[in-house]
C-alpha cells in the first residue's frame, strides 16, 4: 500500500484542524459516543493506542499525543464500515495470537513479536498511517527539536540560521 | 488610481492565458504591460496575504492541487503530481532555485546520442539566444547570485553539504541561484529565513507571480485575474483557429470567454489535459495534436532525497530551504555510466513529510531516528531524466472529477539510465555526509513530481513536435503553450527560470505578431 502524501496530508490536516475543536468536548464522553459509533469493543481503544505507541514509541510524552490518534481514527471508522471491520478483525487477530492475555496486557517484547508479525498486513499499515500524524503535533515537534512556525520570530535571520559550530 | 481590468465575456479582442503560475502569470503579467488585454483563468482561489502562514498542514490543502490523477508505473499512484492550484500557481509552492540550463543540456540528441528508449530531441533555440533571455529573467525575478545581484548567505545545512562534498574531492558549490530577495527590491522584503519557501512565502521575498507579477500588471488595468475558474474547453472555428475557451466559475455555471489568443499553462498535465479534451471533429485526436506528440515525452527529473543524522545539531528547518548546490557532477560523462549530469541541492523535510517519505518501518529504530530530527541534514539529488514516448499524460477512458472531466493517468517509468544515475547520485551523498561522521543516512522514498516538463514539445517540425520555437503550436496560429510542456529536454536544472525566460521571449514574439497583425 503506498502511504502518501494526498491523503497522509490531507488526514493529518484534519487532525490538526480537529485537534482544539474537540479539546471542547470532555475526552471520555466523546471517546465513549466515538467507540459506540464505531461500533468497536469496550477495550478496542486501549488496544489501538497501544498499538499505536508500539508503531512510533516515545517515552515521557503526554498520553494525549497517542489517545488523539485513535480519537481520529474511531471518528472515521464510525462512517466507514471497511474501516469499522480492518479495526475490529485485527485487535481479534491480535487477542487471537496473544492467547489467555489480551495483546495489550503482554510484556513489550511479545507485544511487538506479534505485531511484527503483522506488520505487513492491511490492517497494521493503516494503523501506522494514522500514526504517523503525531509528527504534526507540536507537542512531539517540541520533543524532537522541530519548532514550526518562526515568522513570529522574526525567521531565523537573526536566529542562527547559519549557527553551525562543528563541522571540520 | 489604476484598477485592475474587466474584460466582457464576448469580447473577442482579449488574450485569455490559462493558468497563473510561473508561465501563465508570467506572459499574462508581460503582455498586459504591452496594453494587450488579458483574462487570466486560474482554476485556484486568490489568497489574502495573510492567508499565507507558517504551517504546513494549514497551506498544503490550502495551494495544493487535489483534484484526482492516476499515476502509473513509477509515478506516485495516488498522488503522482504535486502542483499548486491557486493564483500563483507552483510559484507559490517552488523552492525559487534558479540554475540555467547548460548548453549540452539544450542539445540533448546531439550530445547523448541515440539512447535506447529515448526519443530525445535538441531544442529549436540556439543557446546564445536562450542566454539573453535568462538574464532578462534574472533580473525580472531578482535572482540572487546573477548579474551582480548578491548571493544568499550560508544557512547549516548548505555548510554540511558543502563540507561534505570538498571532503569527498568536490569543488564547485555556492548557495544557488535564487529568486529570493536577500534584501528589499522590487517593492518586496528582504527574506527572514522563515525557512517555509515551500508554503508560499509570508514575507513575500521569494519571487513568485502571486507576489510580483500579477500585481504589477493588474495596475496597468490590462488584466483580469478570474479565480477559481476552471477551464474546460478551448472551442475552435471551422477555419481551424481558436475563438474562446469554456470554463466553470466559482459557482460551478459554464461560461465561454471568447479570445483573440489563447496561452494555455497549466503545469504540464493540465495542459495536456485541456488539449486532448478540446478534440472535435476537425482535431478528433484533440488541439494541435496532428504529430500525436500532446502528452507525451513527460518528464520529471530524478528525485531522490538522502537525510544523513549528524553528529552534532544542523537545524535543515532553518532558512531558505535550497539555498545551497553542488555542482561538480551536473557535467556529461558517459564514464560514469550514464548519459546526462545531476545536481544536489540542499532541501529540508518537515518531520512529517520525514515520515511520510522516510523510514517504511516502525518501532523504536524509527522513533529514535525521528528524535535526531535537528540532527538531520537534507540533500535532494536533482537529475536530468529522458522523454520517452510512453511515459505520458492521457485521459482516463471513463474516470470522470468533480468538474465532469476525464481524469488524467501519469503513466511514468524509470528508464535504466535514469536508475543508475539516480544510485550514482545516492551514493555519492551517503559518501558526502559518511565523510563528516554522519550517525545514520536514510533514503527518502519516491517522491511526487513538482517538476513537470515536456508534453507538448517545441521543435522545428511539425510532424515531431507540438510547438513551434516560440511555443505556438504547429497546427493552430493562435494557441500557445507558456509552461514547462515545452521542453526537448528536462536537463538537471530546476525548470521554473527557463520557463520564466521562453514566456518573456513568447510575450515578446506575441507583441511582435500583433503589432504585424499577424496574430
Amino acid at each position: 500500500m503506498s502511504r502518501i502524501s494526498r491523503r497522509g496530508f490531507i488526514v493529518r490536516g484534519s487532525i490538526v484542524a480537529g485537534g482544539s475543536g474537540m479539546l471542547a468536548v470532555p475526552a471520555p464522553v466523546l471517546r465513549a459516543a466515538q467507540v459506540a459509533a464505531a461500533g468497536l469493543s469496550a477495550g478496542a481503544p486501549a488496544t489501538l493506542e497501544q498499538i499505536v505507541y508500539d508503531i512510533f514509541p516515545h517515552s515521557g510524552l503526554r498520553r494525549s499525543v497517542y489517545t488523539h490518534v485513535v480519537d481520529t481514527l474511531l471518528a472515521q471508522a464510525a462512517d466507514d464500515t471497511a474501516l469499522r471491520a480492518l479495526l475490529e478483525q485485527g485487535i481479534a487477530q491480535l487477542d487471537a495470537a496473544a492467547g489467555a492475555t489480551p495483546w495489550r496486557d503482554l510484556a513489550r517484547q511479545q507485544r511487538l513479536k506479534i505485531l511484527d508479525a503483522i506488520s505487513k498486513d492491511a490492517f497494521f499499515q493503516r494503523v501506522r498511517v494514522a500514526a504517523t500524524s503525531i509528527y504534526g503535533d507540536p507537542e512531539v515537534w517540541q520533543r524532537i527539536g522541530y519548532p514550526g512556525s518562526s515568522i513570529e520570530h522574526g525567521g531565523y535571520l537573526n536566529r542562527g540560521f547559519g549557527d553551525i559550530d562543528w563541522l571540520p | 488610481m489604476a484598477q485592475a481590468g474587466s474584460f466582457d465575456l464576448n469580447d473577442d479582442s482579449v488574450a485569455v492565458v490559462i493558468g497563473s503560475g510561473a508561465g501563465g502569470g508570467t506572459v499574462a503579467s508581460q503582455l498586459a504591460q504591452r496594453g494587450i488585454n488579458v483574462v487570466c483563468l486560474e482554476a485556484g482561489a486568490r489568497l489574502a496575504r495573510t492567508d499565507i502562514v507558517n504551517d504546513e498542514a494549514t497551506m498544503f490543502p490550502r495551494i495544493t492541487w487535489m483534484d484526482e490523477r492516476i499515476g502509473e508505473e513509477d509515478a506516485v499512484k495516488d498522488f503522482p503530481l504535486w502542483t499548486c492550484k491557486t493564483v500563483g500557481g507552483t510559484t507559490m509552492h517552488w523552492t525559487a532555485a534558479c540554475p540555467r540550463l547548460s548548453a549540452h543540456e539544450t542539445r540533448a540528441r546531439s550530445t547523448y546520442g541515440n539512447v535506447a528508449g529515448a526519443n530525445l530531441a535538441d531544442w529549436p533555440i540556439a543557446y546564445d539566444e536562450l542566454s539573453a533571455w535568462y538574464t532578462r529573467a534574472e533580473q525580472l525575478m531578482g535572482v540572487a547570485g546573477t548579474n551582480g545581484i548578491p548571493r544568499m548567505p550560508e544557512n547549516n545545512n548548505f555548510k554540511v553539504l558543502a563540507a561534505g562534498a570538498r571532503a569527498i574531492g568536490m569543488r564547485d558549490m555556492d548557495t544557488n541561484n535564487m529568486a529570493i530577495n536577500v534584501t528589499p527590491r522590487d517593492g518586496r522584503a528582504g527574506c527572514l529565513q522563515t525557512g517555509f519557501c515551500t508554503t508560499g512565502c509570508v514575507v513575500g521575498a521569494k519571487w513568485s507571480t502571486f507576489h510580483a507579477e500579477l500585481p504589477k500588471a493588474e495596475l496597468t488595468g490590462h488584466l483580469e485575474i478570474r479565480p477559481q475558474s476552471m477551464a474546460t474547453r478551448i472551442v475552435t472555428d471551422d477555419s481551424g483557429k481558436v475563438t474562446a475557451v469554456e470554463y466553470l466559475d466559482a459557482a460551478g455555471q459554464r461560461r465561454t470567454q471568447r479570445a483573440a489568443f489563447v496561452c494555455v499553462a497549466g503545469n504540464v498535465v493540465e495542459t495536456a489535459r485541456i488539449l486532448l479534451n478540446s478534440r472535435n471533429d476537425q482535431f478528433p485526436n484533440g488541439l494541435a495534436n496532428s504529430s500525436d506528440q500532446v502528452g507525451r515525452n513527460y518528464m520529471r527529473h530524478i528525485y531522490a532525497g538522502v537525510i544523513g543524522v549528524m553528529p552534532g545539531k544542523v537545524g535543515m528547518y532553518k532558512g531558505a530551504q535550497c539555498a545551497g548546490i553542488v555542482k561538480d557532477d551536473m557535467r556529461h560523462d558517459p564514464s560514469r555510466g550514464f548519459v546526462g549530469g545531476l545536481q544536489y541541492h540542499i532541501v529540508p523535510f518537515s518531520p512529517s513529510t520525514m515520515i511520510n517519505y522516510g523510514p517504511t518501518g516502525w518501532g523504536s529504530d524509527v522513533a529514535d531516528m525521528m528524535e535526531r530530527y535537528d540532527y538531520m541534514a537534507g540533500t535532494l539529488v536533482l537529475g536530468e531524466d529522458l522523454p520517452e514516448s510512453d511515459n505520458r499524460i492521457t485521459l482516463h477512458p471513463t474516470r470522470r472529477d468533480q468538474h465532469g472531466l476525464p481524469v488524467p493517468v501519469v503513466r511514468y517509468k524509470l528508464h535504466p539510465n535514469t536508475i543508475a544515475m539516480r544510485e550514482y547520485g545516492r551514493k555519492r551523498v551517503h559518501e558526502m555526509y559518511t565523510a563528516l561522521g554522519a550517525e545514520q543516512i536514510i533514503d527518502m522514498q519516491n517522491l511526487p513530481s513538482t517538476h513537470n516538463m515536456g508534453v507538448a514539445r517545441m521543435g522545428d517540425d511539425p510532424a515531431t513536435s507540438v510547438c513551434n520555437p516560440y511555443g505556438q503550436t504547429h497546427d493552430i496560429a493562435n494557441l500557445f503553450v507558456s509552461d514547462g510542456s515545452l521542453f526537448p529536454s528536462a536537463g538537471c536544472a530546476n525548470p521554473t527560470l527557463t520557463i520564466v525566460a521562453l514566456a518573456l521571449r513568447q510575450a515578446d514574439y506575441i507583441a511582435g505578431q500583433r503589432a504585424t497583425g499577424a496574430l
